[in-house]
């Protein structure tokens, strides 16, 4: 039975500039156990997508100089895993699969290619996804570190 | 705020050393400084440098196909430089070797 050895929650109000801010603080979470340049580089990178969708897709519809909220919820354990949960408040997802198909996207104002899933999938080990509809959506990405060897490198 | 593009213009090229996280959040304004730079040049090269680009996500994916598009619309090449491994997985997932004017040093 795997243990929790570190967990930490953040909530960041979703102007893009806190992109860079979730992919620092998951960095800093990370350190801990040390993961690889390349382990480190997926996972930042996976949850740039989670939070990119929030900030464009969740509160889109909210009136010009409001913000929502992004909550993080960071836990570390014993076997290596990190879990990352990206959740907000915003308008939810209609149709989950749909979303999560390479290529899909609904942003036509912006320069978007709708590859934001599969980056994630492609990144971390699992992605599970949980929405609804004018209440809000929650991504959870799931990666295992490679055990840690010393003296290599 | 530091700059985050330097253009430098040749006889035929157009190249833009990158020097920022290519995110949502930059990606706005790379795209307008490029773009601009492109359709005023109208080289028959765009040279886009990631040697300096810490970070990329797939706002960097949207980013280059974009700028692969508005070359293709002046007859122009997309030339890519300096892509980290990272940012070379990365850009294999939107198969942008099938691209018809994009190459990759």
């Amino acid at each position: 039975m795997k243990k929790i050895i570190n967990e930490m929650k953040v909530r960041l109000p979703s102007h893009s500039e806190n992109e860079a801010v979730a992919r620092t603080v998951v960095s800093a979470f990370s350190a801990l156990i040390d993961p690889t340049v390349e382990e480190l580089s997926d996972l930042r990178c996976a949850v740039s997508e989670a939070v990119t969708n929030c900030i464009v897709h969740a509160y889109r519809d909210l009136p010009e100089g409001e913000f929502g909220y992004i909550y993080i919820s960071l836990r570390l354990y014993d076997n290596r895993e990190i879990t990352v949960e990206i959740s907000d408040n915003g308008c939810g997802i209609e149709d989950i699969k749909r979303a999560r198909e390479p290529f899909f996207t609904t942003s036509e104002s912006d320069e978007r290619c709708g590859m934001g899933f599969l980056v994630m999938e492609s990144f971390t080990d699992r992605v599970s996804v949980k929405s609804k509809v004018g209440k809000g959506t929650s991504v959870l990405l799931r990666k295992i570190f490679s055990p840690h060897t010393s003296e290599e490198e | 705020m530091h700059q985050e593009v330097k253009i430098v213009r040749g006889e035929n090229t157009l190249e833009c050393i990158l020097s920022c996280e290519i995110d949502h959040h930059h990606a706005k304004t790379l795209r307008e400084r490029v773009d601009h730079a492109l359709f005023a040049d109208k080289p028959r090269v765009l040279i886009l440098d990631f040697s300096a680009v810490p970070f990329m996500d797939s706002s960097g994916i949207a980013f280059v196909l974009g700028r692969a598009s508005s070359a293709r619309t002046l007859g122009a090449e997309l030339h890519l430089r300096g892509l980290g491994r990272e940012n070379r997985r990365l850009l294999a997932l939107s198969e942008i070797e099938k691209q018809p004017n994009i190459t990759i040093e």
